[in-house]
């Protein structure tokens, strides 16, 4: 069997890869050891039939500002991924019954901020226009490879309209934690609660370095009408299935159930893999990793064929904290202590920053937060058909937990393996019961997945990490996911990397696929 | 006075101020510093703070830079002349842990390695590689801290083919310099107290164990204090000695410090600075500079006035962010601690007492949120293990500084003090800090024959700098680092009125006795 292409995993990131170089002409594979292609983005019924829930990734936010979606969205929708927006994207609800919204509408937006204070709607105003400034460099960051000099041209001419500080300044705002940033725009403990918590979804704490600009884009590209907070109607799944779909249709194989085990070399030279088999598929062109580069490189190629230093390099590469995940299947609409937090799509719920700021210093040190921070998704409030009429699910992760657990800070649950506590540990976010009481009588069934099942499920989630590696500032961007190998390639000639690994990281986006692709192809 | 013309008023004499003085005064400036307080030394001072004859820093302590700096290297001949001896420690540094176990630093490698590997050999490879990365780029790192920013030789010295790093190696050091402490010891350290020996000194600043930038810091301090060319040292007699020396050469070569002299306005011309006017009103006019060694929200906000900035500055000014700030206790002692990790401990100069990289890291969120922590990290100094001259006969100092207390307290996490303003709070707390250090040596509290307490509060009220007890005079993180020292977009001191510069720890390179800050004002001025 030869190829043009072999892709390793069938993430959104390498189908996206593969749809760009099956209709430049190369003839593509991509080999999946999953039954079902997706990656971290996948739909199944988790709890009870009928009842869809989305396996890890559930919004879409990035893939909006990306070049691959504006090019490829037609192609995808005729072959059935179609986008539903929420009026009200993403919320903070407190235990005081209070909330703080985004919604589509910026007006809207800054009324429900003005609550807290004027100055706190100003904050917001001044972060989305600096945003709306910044767009084109923002897009360009997200589309191209680290060093690019596309990205720092588009940067550059974005900073005519910041004054002639205004590159600094921009490097500033990558520094900054999300903490002060916060601080910075808003005044009041809930503003800045409604803010922070976006950056959350990757690895930072609110004191972090370069969390800042997570939750800054995050919220403002949600606020965008031009990009805006989405997800799949039937799932987030469609998006792989679609891409899969418009894959084949190109001509391109997509092979579930096979696994790489190997990496061929000729010399410093990818030419193919080997399959568990023991068959051998030969690559002329490149191969694709949709994998973590412990895995591509410790795994797959061997420590004793890398390059003098650079096995050094990849040991040292960092998985972040995990999270519990939990899929409700629910018999009526949670009873949520402010009614406006039913229309949202998205729901932190917390107390203050303080809060969050306790609960990622817990799991930093091993412990199960007393009261993580939950994350919140209702995709049947625009989807009704995720779950049979008139039921819902509820998509939620708590963040932090340590992956190998040294004690409880509540003091509750022993330490031990998760197979052991992740239900008393599911049992602690009853705290759900706080935010809408009666919610407990509503659960018809519930999935737990600990950090354990995670990287179960999906290999490429080290140590239940769904971010696959650490976003903290020293590896991220220029060292995404090695410093000197930002560009997704790899010491060895026609064997690249893509997916959450590499730049620009977490998230549902296409951005890597896309952009190691167009590097193919020159 | 009211006649006099300087060609550089210098606000302040702290260390970096006395050092631009002096450089200036070389040059053939005319030179007038103006200091509120009764002594020179800014937050480099030495006092009978407990009982006679008992000599201690009133803030700094430990001089580690300023060994390497492009300024001592060139003046050194002529501070000793007035009094400055530096005596180094055999053990500068050490980390002792409850159980009884420490890692100590020796002024000798190989002993160094000794102590590292007893955690365990890859421990002692750990720092074998790390300070030999350091000595490769040691002139690289002086350039950095000694250079305006942004800055060509620093840029350079990073690239400088000679090292064989090519752009991939600099983009590796460049992901160095950007680590966490936490994540940079977890990188080169396998066991839990070789990474609570390496993590602390980023803490000296305000960073916490994760927070991005911080592993450079401790790396650059543990380096120089290895390196036999350099060291950790303390002055004979007290910090003191340091800014004594300064102030009597600035007098020797003509430059002028007036005492008790309080600067209370900018004197400007339109967006010019033409000098200042003193607390009595006397009118002090400046040719070519007015150099502030000061926080620059108290320069730009009370000294020269909103209404003199451009809107887009002043907002810079307002968003200025001070760190968490410390306790710092120094006791007069009838004897020396009797450390329970023993005798070698006892030789050092520097100690950090915590459990480990966790118990930093949780003592360090509990102030971030306004909680009084119960078991912070103690730094500790112990001066008169090498210069007996600052105690009595057979009697010692101990200098402990608390890492971090809030400043103002919403709680205490170990469920003790109420809270409250730190007037109230601070003995009962530093009661927990005898008892802490009662635990690393039995028969401490028995020993202390005199005890004085600085809260955050008194720190700000004994040195106005030292906005909100924050010792560095603003937060050290890296927005507020490097490029972005001071404010983003004016990295080198200058300001948006001419002729009017700012010096001090609240210019890059920041906190420390190094009179680096002092030394870039000084050559951009006389560029």
């Amino acid at each position: 069997m030869t190829y043009d292409a072999i892709l390793i995993g069938s993430g959104h990131n390498a189908l996206a890869a593969a749809v760009v170089l099956a209709r430049a002409g190369w003839k593509v594979v991509v080999f999946e050891q999953a039954r079902e292609v997706g990656g971290g983005v996948r739909t199944a019924e988790w709890t009870l039939p009928g009842f869809h829930h989305d396996s890890f990734a559930n919004r879409h936010l990035l893939i909006f500002l990306t070049s691959f979606y504006r090019q490829f969205a037609p192609q995808l929708r005729r072959h059935g991924l179609r986008y539903l927006r929420f009026d009200l994207p993403a919320a903070t609800l407190f235990p005081d019954g209070d909330l703080v919204a985004l919604h589509r509408d910026l007006s809207h937006t800054l009324a429900s901020l003005t609550r807290q204070s004027a100055a706190d709607a100003d904050g917001w105003r001044r972060l989305y226009r600096l945003y709306s400034n910044l767009r084109a460099g923002i897009s360009a960051l997200l589309n191209s490879p680290v060093p690019a000099a596309g990205s720092l041209q588009a940067l550059a001419n974005a900073r005519l309209r910041l004054g002639s500080r205004g590159n600094v300044d921009f490097a500033h705002l990558m520094t900054m934690s999300v903490r002060d940033m916060a601080d910075r725009f808003f005044t009041q403990e809930k503003a800045k609660a409604w803010f922070a918590p976006w950056a959350f979804h990757a690895d930072h704490t609110p004191e972090t370095a370069g969390g800042a600009v997570l939750a800054w884009i995050a919220l403002a590209a949600a606020q965008d009408p031009r990009a805006g907070l989405a997800i799949p109607e039937g799932g987030s799944g469609r998006l792989t299935q679609a891409l899969a779909a418009l894959l084949q249709s190109l001509g391109g194989e997509v092979r579930t159930g096979t696994r790489v085990t190997r990496i061929l070399l000729r010399g410093t030279t990818a030419c193919g893999v080997e399959l568990s088999g023991g068959a051998r598929v030969v690559a002329r062109r490149a191969v694709v990793a949709g994998v973590p580069p412990t895995h591509l490189f410790l795994d797959l190629i061997g420590e004793d064929l890398l390059p003098p230093g650079f096995g050094r390099l990849v040991r040292a590469y960092r998985y972040g904290p995990s999270v519990v995940k939990l899929d409700f299947a629910l018999s009526c609409r949670p009873a949520w202590i402010a009614a406006e937090a039913g229309e949202a799509g998205n729901l932190h719920l917390t107390r203050s920053v303080d809060d969050i700021s306790l609960a990622c210093n817990q799991a930093l040190r091993g412990y199960l937060p007393e009261e993580p921070l939950l994350l919140v998704s209702q995709p049947t409030v625009v989807d009704p058909g995720r779950a049979p009429p008139g039921r819902h699910v509820l998509w939620v992760e708590a963040r932090s937990v340590p992956f190998a657990v040294a004690g409880d800070a509540a003091g509750v649950i022993p330490p031990g393996p998760w197979e052991r506590i992740k239900e008393p540990f599911a049992d602690r976010v009853a705290l759900l019961e706080t935010y809408a009481p009666g919610f407990r009588q509503c659960i018809l069934a519930r999935n737990v997945l600990s950090p354990a099942d995670l990287e179960r499920l999906n290999p490429n989630f080290v140590r239940g990490d769904a971010g696959a590696g650490s976003h903290l500032l020293d590896q991220f961007y220029l060292f995404r996911p090695l410093p000197g190998w930002s560009r997704f390639r790899t010491p060895f000639r026609r064997l690249y990397m893509t997916g959450a690994s590499t730049h620009p990281g977490i998230g549902v986006s296409c951005a890597s696929g896309h952009a190691v692709a167009r590097m193919l192809l020159g | 006075m009211g006649a006099v013309v300087y060609d550089a008023v210098l606000i302040g004499a702290g260390h970096n101020a006395l050092t631009a003085g002096i450089l200036l005064t070389k040059a053939g400036w005319r030179v007038g510093i103006f200091e509120r307080g009764q002594d020179v030394g800014g937050a480099i001072r030495t006092a009978e703070w407990t009982l006679p004859g008992y000599r201690h820093d009133a803030l700094a302590n430990t001089h580690v830079f300023i060994l390497i700096s492009p300024f001592y290297r060139q003046m050194r001949a002529e501070l000793e002349k007035y009094g400055l001896k530096y005596l180094r420690f055999p053990v500068p540094l050490a980390s002792v842990f409850p159980d009884g176990d420490a890692v100590c630093m020796h002024r000798d490698l190989e002993q160094t390695l000794g102590s590292l590997g007893k955690q365990s050999a890859a421990d002692a490879d750990g720092w074998r590689f790390l300070y030999d990365l350091y000595k490769r780029y040691q002139e690289t790192f002086v350039a950095l801290f000694s250079s305006p920013l942004p800055s060509v030789r620093a840029l350079a010295g990073l690239i400088r083919p000679r090292l064989g790093l090519g752009p991939r190696g600099t983009v590796e050091f460049a992901q160095m310099l950007i680590m966490s402490a936490g994540d940079f010891a977890g990188r080169h350290f396998s066991t839990a107290k070789a990474r609570a020996w390496f993590v602390p000194w980023a803490l000296h600043p305000d960073h916490s164990p994760e927070t991005a930038g911080g592993g450079a810091l401790s790396w650059i301090v543990l380096g120089t204090s290895q390196d036999p060319g350099a060291g950790l040292a303390i002055p004979e007699g007290g910090s003191g000695a340091l800014t004594a020396a300064l102030a009597s050469l600035l007098r020797s070569l003509g430059g002028e410090i007036h005492l008790g002299q309080e600067v209370v306005r900018i004197l400007l011309r339109g967006r010019t600075a033409q000098g200042v006017e003193l607390a009595g009103g006397t009118r002090v006019k400046a040719n070519r500079a007015v150099v502030a060694g000061l926080a620059p929200t108290k320069l730009f906000l009370d000294l020269v006035g909103e209404g003199h900035l451009p809107g887009a500055f002043l907002e810079l000014v307002r968003r200025y962010r001070y760190g968490l700030s410390v306790v710092k206790i120094d006791y007069a002692l009838d004897r020396a601690p009797a450390w329970i990790a023993g005798d070698e401990v006892g030789r050092a100069g520097n100690l950090h007492l915590a459990s480990g990289v966790d118990s930093m890291s949780h003592a360090h969120n509990q102030a971030l949120r306004g909680y009084l922590p119960d078991e912070p990290l103690l730094i500790v100094s112990q001066p008169t293990v090498l210069d007996p001259t600052r105690a009595p006969p057979g009697k010692h100092t101990l200098w402990v500084v608390v890492r971090s207390v809030p400043h103002l307290v919403k709680g205490d996490s170990g469920g003790e003090i109420q809270p409250g303003p730190w007037d109230r709070i601070k003995d009962r707390f530093a009661d927990r800090v005898t008892g802490l250090l009662e635990g690393y040596a039995p028969g401490f509290r028995a020993s202390v024959l005199g005890r004085c307490v600085l809260s955050p509060d008194d720190l700000e009220r004994l040195n106005p700098n030292l906005v909100r007890g924050d010792v560095a005079a603003g937060s050290m993180l890296l927005d507020q680092s490097y490029l972005f020292r001071p404010f983003p977009g004016w990295s080198r001191g200058q300001t948006p009125i001419r002729r009017l510069y700012l010096t001090g720890a609240a210019t890059h390179p920041g906190l420390g006795i190094s009179t680096n800050p002092g030394y870039i004002t000084a050559r951009l001025l006389l560029r």
